[in-house]
């Protein structure tokens, strides 16, 4: 007797759906309340870019801007920091726009790492960093069509959703993606053992995403509903997060939004830094703790 | 119908199955034999030809080979015998592509459908619809189930037969479990209505698309035609699953908390794209309003149906690869194959023989040609996959059309049994496969040959009386349409 694992499939996947509707867990989507816009420039050749993201996320946001120039790159980093957290309390920002250049502009090493401003940023700061990378073409384009990285965590999904929501109200589109890494199930596969290992296939893993990334698609979509916005999901299976995430951004310009706190069962600092790297287009990261 | 692990018994039965079709396959040959018979080719040939289409037929009923391998191998042996005999004539083997040929419009039926089918299905669209009417029984057990038999019939008739019941099996499971419901009443009752939302329209289901094309039978006259007794069957299955079951139907547990959990579903966590949800569901209804009209237009349904596909692909953003390489491949390999050995079977002037055979049983008597063969369909489908059933009926009943008798009863008897036939056996039909088959994997509960006997062949013995008479109405009163 054979089995069909094609119709196993696609029974899996319709189950996947129907338990994401019927097991909802409460995802309550609060729009960011984001007055003012901070942008740090060190004088770099992407000042012009980070000016313009700036520019373009006050203006989607309906916030005033405020800039500043950061301290020469040779000071100590963490005092930069210290300067820029200082002067976003000085003015109640609740957006800081830093950049971290990509690619050609800099040096192979230079390339493995952020820069320890935004790497402190990304510790310290509980404000979100929208961190400029390559030069854009069109900001407010970018901005307005976000790549929401979805993981499995419910408490870190509500802060970076509401702050694609808020991006992309009023025609632009989000395009969320939960990605079951080959890396991480090969490792739970480990830990499990031969014989319970073998039970984790990849249909299930990808059922499990659709089932624990329903909440948020549910909020998702009645909050498109009422501001306006499209709301695209999609599980993307068989690739590392970082090649399915740079697949997913496509040849379209789109800015990244990354959620990342200290607790966990979802994508901690360490994947937000891997993402930002990998990211020719700007990354917005955002902490939910 | 594809392959799934099956009940222990399956062999057993369909060997009975088959012994019975050889017995009437026999029986017509030696009465035509009897009654002189009819204009055939040499002997040696129909033997051979009929050997190699019965040593296919076994190898798909008792799954020896995958039938879409099966089929193949049934095809180059057919080729190569009828080659040898000499049956293709001047044609040469050009003749072979003039079978396949022949069969072109019911293979773009099925592949422009297998494209919009799977982009609607996949869209959200029929599991939101679906959620928000569970949401409307309050998960009270007999609304719940009378609901889910009338969803089935909607969704079996606007995306055909698997992929309907596959949401609506899916469904009544994922609620069931929420609900604390014993799932197998639910599960009867969705592998059993599927049958009859198979019939409603044309574009419904395999065989009745089979039968269709060959028959030229108009989409329109399926409204009057075979969806009375569609709805009337349903009626049926929920009748008798609702009877069987009523102790498992019983209201058990705290009805407001129940309520309350129902009214907590959230269908919105199925939309995955609005805008794949929308069009796909404007294609789908165009593509219904295409179906209707295609006669007036003067195109064929195969037309309808790749336009469906093609702006399904356009328009919904879908992946045009992914939704290609979900299309039933193996069904399509499986129908070039079966055409192709029936087409050389037919060209030794066996099918011709049966009919004859058949004419001769039933004394020339016209009524009774169409209430043998509604027996003979109803009992085979429940045992033998109801597609090679139909494949192989068909060219017997245009044997019999070109005899000079007059086929459209033949015809619609031919739609209405080989669906309704299915129900008897989890065999029997695609959807009863992939209900028994969800509830094993899903919830380890397991539906026996015993127990779907018990609950499919009472369905099926009132649907078959009801079929029968509804038939016979139809025949006595000239009722059925021109062909």
């Amino acid at each position: 007797m054979k089995h069909d694992d094609e119709n196993t499939q696609d029974i899996s996947e319709s189950m996947g759906l129907f338990e994401a509707a019927l097991r909802p867990d409460e995802i309550t989507l609060e729009s960011p309340r984001i007055e003012t816009v901070l942008v740090a420039v060190d004088g770099s050749n992407q000042t012009a870019t980070t000016e313009a993201l700036g520019r373009a996320a006050a203006d989607i946001l309906e916030a005033r801007i405020v800039s500043m120039d950061a301290p020469p790159q040779d000071q100590d980093a963490r005092e930069t920091v210290q300067g820029i957290l200082a002067e976003a309390d000085r003015h109640g920002a609740g957006l800081l726009v830093v950049d971290a250049p990509f690619g050609e502009d800099i040096g192979a090493l230079e390339m493995q790492s952020l820069g320890s401003v935004v790497d402190i940023l990304l510790e310290e700061s509980s404000l979100p960093l929208l961190i400029a990378r390559h030069e854009l073409g069109d900001a407010k384009a970018t901005l307005r069509n976000p790549v929401l990285v979805v993981d499995w965590s419910p408490r870190l999904q509500g802060p970076p959703a509401a702050m694609a929501a808020a991006l992309a109200h009023a025609g632009g589109e989000v395009l969320m993606i939960a990605v079951p890494e080959p890396v991480v199930l090969e490792g739970i596969r480990r830990l499990l053992g031969d014989e319970e290992g073998k039970r984790l296939t990849d249909e299930l893993v990808s059922r499990a995403e659709v089932r624990l990334s329903g909440s948020l698609v549910a909020a998702m979509n009645k909050l498109a509903d009422q501001e306006g916005f499209r709301v695209r999901f999609q599980v993307r299976s068989g690739s590392s997060l970082v090649n399915a995430v740079t697949d997913a951004m496509g040849t379209t310009e789109r800015v990244l939004i990354v959620g990342h706190g200290d607790h966990d069962g979802g994508h901690g600092l360490q994947h937000a830094r891997e993402l930002i790297l990998a990211s020719r287009g700007p990354v917005l990261a955002v902490k939910a703790s | 119908m594809r392959t799934f692990p099956l009940p222990g018994n399956s062999r057993t039965g369909r060997l009975l199955g088959l012994a019975l079709g050889l017995w009437v396959v026999l029986a017509a040959v030696a009465r035509a034999e009897g009654a002189g018979g009819s204009p055939g080719g040499p002997m040696a040939s129909m033997i051979v030809l009929g050997a190699i289409m019965l040593a296919t037929y076994i190898a798909i009923a008792f799954e020896l080979l995958h039938k879409a391998l099966a089929a193949m191998c049934g095809a180059v042996l057919a080729v190569i015998a009828a080659m040898a005999f000499g049956l293709f004539g001047a044609g040469g083997y050009e003749t072979v592509h003039e079978i396949i040929g022949h069969d072109l419009g019911v293979l773009g039926v099925i592949l422009g459908t297998s494209i919009l089918v799977e982009i609607a299905g996949h869209s959200g669209l029929f599991h939101f619809i679906s959620v928000n009417i569970v949401k409307r029984t309050q998960g009270e057990p007999k609304r719940l189930f009378l609901y889910m038999i009338v969803l089935t019939v909607l969704f079996c008739t606007l995306l055909t037969i698997a992929p309907g019941t596959l949401i609506m099996v899916t469904l009544a499971l994922a609620v069931t479990k929420e609900l604390k419901l014993d799932p197998k009443p639910y599960i009867m009752g969705i592998a059993l209505a599927a049958n009859s939302g198979a019939l409603v329209t044309f574009a419904s289901g395999i065989c009745t698309m089979m039968v269709g094309a060959k028959a030229g039978l108009h989409y329109m006259d399926f409204f009057r035609v075979t969806t009375p007794i569609a709805l009337l069957s349903a009626v049926v299955v929920w009748a008798v699953v609702r009877r069987l079951y009523r102790d498992e139907l019983r209201d058990r547990g705290d009805p407001v908390e129940r309520a309350k959990r129902v009214q907590s579903f959230d269908p919105w966590a199925l939309v995955h794209d609005r805008r794949i949800f929308w069009r796909s569901a404007i294609i789908l209804l165009a593509t219904v309003a295409g179906f209707a009209t295609a006669q007036a237009m003067g195109v064929g349904l195969d037309l309808i149906a790749m336009a469906g596909g093609a702006a399904a692909l356009l328009l919904s953003g879908f992946d045009t690869e992914t939704a290609i390489r979900k299309v039933k491949w193996p069904l399509i390999v499986f129908f070039v194959g079966l055409f192709t050995l029936i087409g050389c079977v037919q060209a030794t002037g066996l099918l011709a023989k049966l009919a004859g055979g058949i004419e001769a049983l039933s004394g020339g008597n016209p009524l009774a040609t169409t209430m043998i063969l509604g027996v003979f369909v109803l009992v085979l489908s429940g045992i033998v996959d109801n597609i090679p059933v139909a494949a192989t009926l068909i060219p017997i009943v245009v044997a019999m059309g070109q005899n000079g008798m007059d086929v459209t009863p033949l015809w619609w008897t031919l739609v209405v049994c080989a669906n309704l036939g299915g129900n008897s056996t989890p065999v029997g039909s695609v959807a009863a496969v992939i209900a028994v088959h969800a509830l094993e994997k899903e919830r380890n509960i397991r539906i026996g040959w015993g127990e779907y006997l018990k609950a499919g062949g009472l369905t099926l013995a009132i649907q078959g009386v009801l079929a029968l008479t509804y038939l016979w109405a139809f025949f006595e009163f000239d009722l059925f349409p021109e062909g």
